[in-house]
This record gives C-alpha cells, sequence and structure tokens, in this order.
C-alpha cells in the first residue's frame, strides 16, 4: 500500500529558512471502530519513537479507562518526563486490521499526531520512505 | 494500491492554531474544530459525518523534532 507524504505549515514567525514555507511528513490516516462509529487519527511514522502513542483522548474516545492501563514515563529531546498509559487495541491501516500495545497520554497536546513507533508498528510492517516521491510504502512483515 | 485522500493539508489547518479538529473522511475540508475531541466528534457526527477524522493543530503549528 502507498500512502502520500502530507504537507503541513511551519510556524513563520520561528523558521531558520525564509523561504520554507511547510514541511512533508509521513502522516497516514488510521481507523477506529468505537462503540459511536467508526473514526479515523491521523499518525505519524516515527522510526526514532520506541513505542505507539496517541493522544489520551483517543483512548478515552475508545472507550478505555486510560489511566488503569500498563504505565510509562518516556522522554523526547527536550527530555521533560511524560506518561502514557498502554492498552492493547485494533485499529486498521488502509483497511487492514492491525492490533498492537498502545500508550495513551494526556501530554501530548503540543504534537499535532498521534506516533507510530517500533514497538507495535515497525515490527510488522516493512515500511519504505520515498521522500522525493511524497511516498510511504508499506507491507506487512 | 494507493490511498486517495488529500495531501495538502496547509490551507486545510490554516487558522486553528491550538485547536482539535475533526476532518471528513478524504481529509479534504474541516468539519468542525473545537478543544474537545469528544464534543467536536458528536457534533461531526450529528453532520452526518459517517467517518470523522480527528487530528490536532498544535499552537503556531508546531514544529516537530522527536
Amino acid at each position: 500500500m502507498n500512502f502520500p507524504y502530507r504537507k503541513f505549515l511551519v510556524d513563520l514567525t520561528n523558521c531558520p529558512f525564509p523561504e520554507k514555507k511547510s514541511s512533508l511528513r509521513p502522516v497516514i490516516r488510521i481507523d477506529f471502530d468505537t462503540t459511536n462509529g467508526t473514526m479515523g487519527y491521523l499518525v505519524l511514522i516515527d522510526s526514532g519513537a520506541d513505542y505507539c502513542i496517541f493522544h489520551a483522548d483517543i483512548g478515552e474516545a475508545l472507550g478505555l479507562k486510560v489511566t488503569e492501563g500498563k504505565a510509562l514515563v518516556f522522554s523526547g529531546i527536550p527530555g521533560q518526563k511524560q506518561k502514557a498509559y498502554f492498552h492493547k487495541i485494533a485499529f486498521k491501516i488502509g483497511g487492514i486490521e492491525h492490533c498492537c500495545w498502545a500508550g495513551f497520554s494526556y501530554d501530548l497536546d503540543a504534537m499535532n499526531y498521534g506516533i507510530l513507533g517500533q514497538d507495535g508498528f515497525f515490527d510488522k510492517w516493512s515500511i519504505k520512505f520515498e521522500y522525493k516521491k511524497e511516498n510511504v510504502e508499506l507491507k506487512q512483515a | 494500491m494507493k490511498v486517495k485522500t488529500n495531501n495538502d493539508m496547509t490551507k486545510i489547518l490554516k487558522g486553528y492554531s491550538d485547536k482539535w479538529v475533526v476532518l471528513d473522511p478524504t481529509i479534504s475540508r474541516v468539519v468542525v474544530a473545537g478543544n474537545e475531541p469528544k464534543d467536536i466528534l458528536k457534533i461531526a457526527r450529528d453532520k452526518g459525518v459517517d467517518h470523522p477524522v480527528l487530528t490536532r493543530v498544535p499552537a503556531h503549528n508546531g514544529v516537530y523534532i522527536l
């Protein structure tokens, strides 16, 4: 399956390159079944992330008791500690069912999207990043 | 298989800094925006969007480095 890279605005007041207006990112839609119907959620394919981490609001929309999950304290480059609670969940990627453990965090407000990381995503799919073609190819591993 | 959806989010999400937004299933337009995902998902479904797509726009669009 092929997914397009998506183009997002950059903060023009905080960009070292005046000609740069946008950033291309490997962001795809994943789809959940919830008690209220289906819903999509945008996630970044992030090879630098150890785990799949989603906004806690998504867990709540799925009917999970978020804080009852397995807890993880994690941090990104700034080093600030954040907390996520892991639950085993299912969603679809391009219509294909995918099951994994994902963490849900109340500390992701500064993040645009959920994150698909090594455990739970890269261990289940072969991923080919083609930036020049603005394409991400996914194959089940 | 090529999954066809809109890939240029620059115009669609402009003006929604620090908001949650619900997009239509093809990710071509914002259906509703707000501060509480649960509320805007309900509004979108009430408007007849059967597969709302949720995302967040950080303050000033954010800079993504992890």
